[in-house]
């Protein structure tokens, strides 16, 4: 029974680790919704994708994945068996499959198996058998709740579970449902209360008018808003664009704010809790007249709100802003208006939208974020936080969202990118003030590129820790090797064995910079690996040195990268993305 | 309103009010469009000294109270919540104070001398205007646009102008005036006995202490050399500009030649990833620069100036520093961290006098810092700091706040607030100087007596300033002679903002 037992489980759980390392198929009869690919006319179809150079669609798809801090690498997107010089797509249909993936749900088994894969599991006394899966993700700190949704969002199946993750997490980070951590009346309770409002809204699919609606009243939102009067003029401000700048608009406020005025919260010393005030009649007391509607109460005031025909123009605005920084007016306005004229009604219809956009996966180029660029690359590397022996992902993970006492140059808040805290939100364009902009060059180049290599796979797990260890056993998890080598060595991997040299370089600026090297480099990078015994000329055909010693020191391949990815680093069109053709 | 009434208005509303989302923002676009400044049609004079600003913004919006209590009687009479209740402030917010002691500052009356709030920082002010390194301006009032919103709000303040969208900070607007007209300031003394040189050879002349501020926000049609631009420093003057870590061996010079190579040959793309190439070259001059400034930090104060140990004073005790031992630096922006904001729509009762005190505490610190340094403190020029009277203190925030007390014990937004200022008596002008030592302005309660909506505004023979009016002196202590053009928008403000002086 035992072994069928394990047999079972290994089944459901590297059924999971096969789909998590690019965006595979989840299970499709645990989906929800159409499950279709996107058919606006805004939106980038798979004939248009496979229209573009072979280098841009890699690129394209390593944009719309690192949006969701996420990424597909080189080696799976290619064929490299077949080398780089001319390469070929082994993903045929990967738009179409993304945004299908995107909008279907996992299995409540495979979500099961995400999460125990992701957070891990103990063993089960009752049983004679090790059930134990060791955590991917074992630094994480109660203070910031928030890590545990972007454990979830880089380890789950690229899926609509996955998506619902980081859309939760994205909209959290703006002026319309931040938790607001920096401010007195707030804790680190109202980023779980936000993070779980949104997931398990979002993940029903809420119209955004009832997210809205459901929100105005939630104690979280009062901790930020915190007076009758400013929670109407923030409402108006957040949800409809509508800045007071008018009379008429500030009568409107001052009116909200009557009608909620029987609410309050109370002080530091009972604990900001939204409490009715006994001591004022039911309601507004009064009829008050919002944007020409008659109401009586804090809670018809919501409906005005929620009701209003800004509130998703203005919902689309605040999530354009964010992916077309640095675009033209006319574009953003553009969008904005094929967006709504397409009568989204949930969140994923938006984020869809915008994120398969043409204005934004074609013609876009703005500041990547550090999550975008660092995860975005890690997960083209085939990155894991979970080592054979050195946990990697207080480096990666813990370090990146801890916000407190925290002043490592990895840590987003020092880069004036906060995650949770801002009461305003992020801003829809990143820092890049020198300060902000010199954290974050040393935070990726330092504990990206260099220092804790999660990447080349020579310290991910590998399948001997388990099959020889002391009560030997087959691995609770699918093993997956790195960007270069065999887990748990420096062999590399069968599908670089073919590659030369310059097809190696090409590679590294592929995966990093979404371009190919170009001749200067590939002359510089040559001659540089031959001159530090990286590369080996083997008559006239340049190689990855093999070193014929020790199998754990087989190749040089992640120095040969990482000096590549230092110089990377350096370059300013690494912290962007670029458009198609530029 | 019942539930299907709810989704009824819903639709109502979206077939009757189709309004294009952004029209507004396009509007302002192009409206910053037309109003970038005319840098060339500001006449400048040489200053007769350097000034150096460091103008400290009070985030979210501060209530004027601390620094007016002239019309409590009348604000609590009509108030929906007592002031005066224990629940509250007590009894002594409608009482005159009996001393000025910081120490006893919870105790008895609260309304000091000059009408002050003893116990939200008004005994370090008192102190401050006796020994004239202080004014109080009552009246800095928004009236040509008197939005309560933050966002703009703080635009309005950072940029010195009413067009927010896509116009320059003051930073960088004093900047462009200085760029235009540099044979002006060639040789104007520096407060160590130096000149100015080349406007190229200047040491961290602008500097923010507050991350990315909109004080810096270039002019979209107004190229600033990269040397002129905003810093940004952390108040301990860290330094991530170096590069560490598992390096890469001997490989630095051939990533280095590479480097260098590559970016000559793309330097004309530059304005494609401009932030990057502003960033890395600063983080190489900065890399060196920022050893030096760390030993300041370490240095003693001296005899009597021990700063609060809070996150503000350190802050603001940085910015300071850096401008005691360099004349050259000279606008800062500095936020007020740690004292949690100034957004009270709740909890004023317990917050609000307490950060108060701490601000003016940490400013008057600060100010005997500045004060001690004339005559004593090296310059990283290596000369001695001659002049310490160009150093001019600014607070002020997003707006003032309502005057009723709400029923979470805090104030709303509302358009009236203080301007509090400090030292700078070499550089200002004539009666700005004269009003050191002053409360200048004066306000009565308007708004309908037991509802939210009260405020205070400027009595009819009292002067009124606009928020861009500070930005209108800050130019005029540069050397604009009508530095009002500075902070002009065509169409709806055509005029522009007049001085402090001007008024006085």
């Amino acid at each position: 029974m035992a072994g069928v037992y394990i047999k079972g489980f290994l089944l459901v759980v590297c059924g999971f680790a096969l789909l998590g390392c690019k965006p595979a198929s989840p299970d499709q009869d645990g989906s929800q919704g159409s499950r279709k690919a996107l058919s606006y006319d805004h939106t980038l179809s798979q004939s248009e994708f496979n229209a573009l150079a072979a280098t841009d669609q890699y690129m394209v798809a390593n944009k719309a994945l690192s949006s969701m801090y996420r990424g597909v690498a080189a080696d799976e997107f290619f064929d490299l068996t077949k080398g780089l010089d001319n390469p070929v797509i082994s993903q045929t249909n990967f738009i179409s499959d993304l945004q299908t993936q995107l909008q279907t749900s996992m299995s409540s088994d495979q979500l099961t198996a995400a999460y125990n894969d992701t957070f891990g599991t103990s063993d089960n006394p009752s049983t004679d058998i090790d059930e134990s899966i060791p955590a991917r993700f074992t630094s994480l700190d109660d203070d910031h709740p928030h890590q545990r949704y972007m454990a979830r969002m880089q380890n789950y199946p690229i899926s609509r579970d996955q998506f619902v993750t980081w859309m939760s997490y994205f909209l959290a980070n703006t002026i319309m449902f931040s938790p607001a951590r920096e401010m007195e009346s707030t804790e680190s309770q109202d980023i779980t209360r936000v993070l779980g409002y949104l997931k398990l809204s979002i993940e029903s699919s809420t119209p955004i008018r009832d997210v809205v609606r459901g929100w105005l009243n939630n104690l979280s939102r009062w901790r930020v808003s915190r007076s009758p009067e400013n929670h109407a003029l923030e409402m108006f401000e957040l949800y409809l664009g509508i800045f007071n700048d008018t009379p008429e608009e500030q009568q409107n406020t001052i009116n909200g704010g009557i009608a909620c005025n029987n609410w309050y919260l109370t002080d530091n010393s009972d604990g900001y809790q939204l409490l009715p005030d006994p001591t004022r009649p039911d309601g507004a007391g009064a009829t008050v007249q919002v944007f020409g509607q008659y109401i009586n109460s804090c809670d018809e005031l919501y409906d005005v709100v929620a009701g209003h025909a800004l509130l998703i123009p203005r919902v689309t605005e605040v999530i354009v802003n964010y992916f077309l920084d640095g675009s033209s007016s006319e574009t953003k306005q553009a969008l904005i208006k094929n967006i709504v004229s397409s009568s989204p009604s949930t969140f994923d219809d938006i984020f869809l939208s915008v994120i398969f956009s043409k204005s934004y996966l074609l013609s876009s180029q703005r500041p990547k974020t550090f999550e975008e660029n660092a995860f975005g690359f890690l997960n083209s590397m085939h990155y894991t936080p979970r080592a054979d022996r050195y946990p990697l992902d207080r480096a990666v993970l813990r370090r990146v969202w801890d916000s407190s006492n925290n002043s490592l140059p990895v840590a987003v808040h020092n880069m004036g990118w906060a995650a949770m805290d801002y009461k305003i939100g992020r801003t829809p364009f990143l820092p890049m003030d020198v300060l902000s902009f010199a954290t974050y060059h040393k935070g990726i180049r330092e504990y990206i590129f260099l220092n804790h290599l999660a990447y080349d796979g020579r310290r991910h797990p590998k399948a001997e820790d388990f099959t020889e260890a002391e009560v030997a056993r087959e691995p609770p998890f699918a093993i997956h090797n790195g960007a270069f080598y065999v887990a748990g060595t420096e062999n590399l991997k069968p599908e670089l064995e073919s590659l030369t040299a310059p097809e190696f370089i090409d590679l590294i600026f592929m995966t990093a910079l979404g371009r190919r090297a170009n001749a200067e480099e590939q002359e510089a990078w040559l001659a540089e690996g031959l001159r530090r015994t990286y590369v080996t000329d083997k008559e006239g055909v340049y190689q990855l040195t093999k070193t014929n010693g020790d199998a754990e020191w087989e190749y040089f391949t992640d120095d040969f990268a990482r000096v590549m990815l230092d110089y990377i680093s350096r370059l300013p069109e690494f912290y962007y993305y670029r458009a198609v053709g530029q | 309103m019942q539930r299907r009434n709810f989704l009824k208005l819903a639709s109502a509303m979206a077939a009757t009010r189709v309004v294009p989302v952004g029209f507004g923002m396009g509007a302002l676009a192009q409206r910053a469009y037309a109003a970038s400044p005319n840098y060339s049609s500001v006449t400048v004079q040489t200053p007769a000294l350097m000034p150096q600003v460091i103008n400290i913004f009070m985030y979210g919006g501060a209530s004027e109270l601390a620094g007016n209590l002239s019309n409590m009687l009348d604000i609590n009479m009509n108030s929906m919540n007592d002031y005066s209740a224990n629940s509250a402030f007590g009894s002594g917010i409608l009482l005159p104070a009996e001393d000025n002691d910081p120490a006893l500052r919870n105790n008895g009356g609260q309304i000091t001398a000059n009408g002050l709030w003893k116990r939200a920082g008004g005994t370090h002010m008192e102190d401050m205007l006796s020994a004239g390194d202080m004014s109080i301006y009552r009246t800095l009032y928004k009236q040509k646009s008197p939005t309560r919103s933050h966002r703009e709000s703080i635009f309005m303040s950072h940029k010195g102008t009413l067009d927010i969208e896509g116009s320059p900070g003051i930073g960088s607007r004093l900047a462009l005036m200085m760029t235009q007209h540099e044979s002006s300031y060639t040789g104007a003394p520096l407060a160590d006995g130096t000149t100015l040189g080349s406007l190229s050879e200047l040491t961290l002349p602008f500097v923010s202490f507050e991350g990315d501020s909109q004080t810096f926000a270039l002019d979209p049609e107004n190229n600033l050399p990269l040397y002129l631009r905003g810093l940004t420093m952390d108040d301990q003057f860290n330094n991530p500009y170096t590069r560490s870590g598992s390096t890469v061996g001997d490989s630095e010079e051939a990533i280095s030649n590479l480097l260098q190579s590559r970016l000559q040959k793309i330097s004309a793309s530059r304005s494609q990833h401009s932030k990057a190439w502003d960033g890395f070259d600063k983080r190489e001059e900065l890399s060196q620069r920022m050893a030096d400034l760390g030993s300041l930090l370490e240095a003693d104060l001296p005899e009597g100036v021990e700063y609060p140990n809070t996150s503000f004073a350190r802050q603001l005790r940085s910015a300071v520093t850096l401008a005691i031992h360099n004349p050259q630096t000279l606008y800062m922006a500095v936020g007020t961290p740690g004292l949690g904001g100034w957004d009270d729509h709740n909890n004023g009762v317990d917050e609000y006098p307490d950060r108060m005190n701490e601000l003016m505490e940490a400013v008057k610190v600060a100010m005997a810092h500045i004060k001690a340094s004339a005559g004593v403190a090296q310059t990283l020029t290596g000369n001695t700091r001659t002049r310490s009277d160009n150093i001019v203190i600014n607070v002020f925030g997003d707006f003032g706040r309502l005057v009723n007390l709400n029923g979470s014990g805090g104030w709303d937004h509302a358009n009236n607030q203080n301007l509090y200022t400090f030292g700078g008596a070499g550089v200002r002008p004539t009666k700005e100087t004269a009003a050191l030592g002053s409360v200048v302005g004066t306000t009565h309660r308007e708004g309908t007596s037991k509802t939210n909506n009260q405020y205070t505004v400027p009595d009819t023979d009292s002067p009124t300033w606009e928020p861009m009016s500070v930005a209108s002196s800050i130019y005029g202590y540069f050397g604009a002679t009508n530095s009002p053009i500075l902070t002009a928008t065509p169409i709806i403000n055509p005029e522009g903002d007049v001085r402090l002086e001007d008024l006085l």
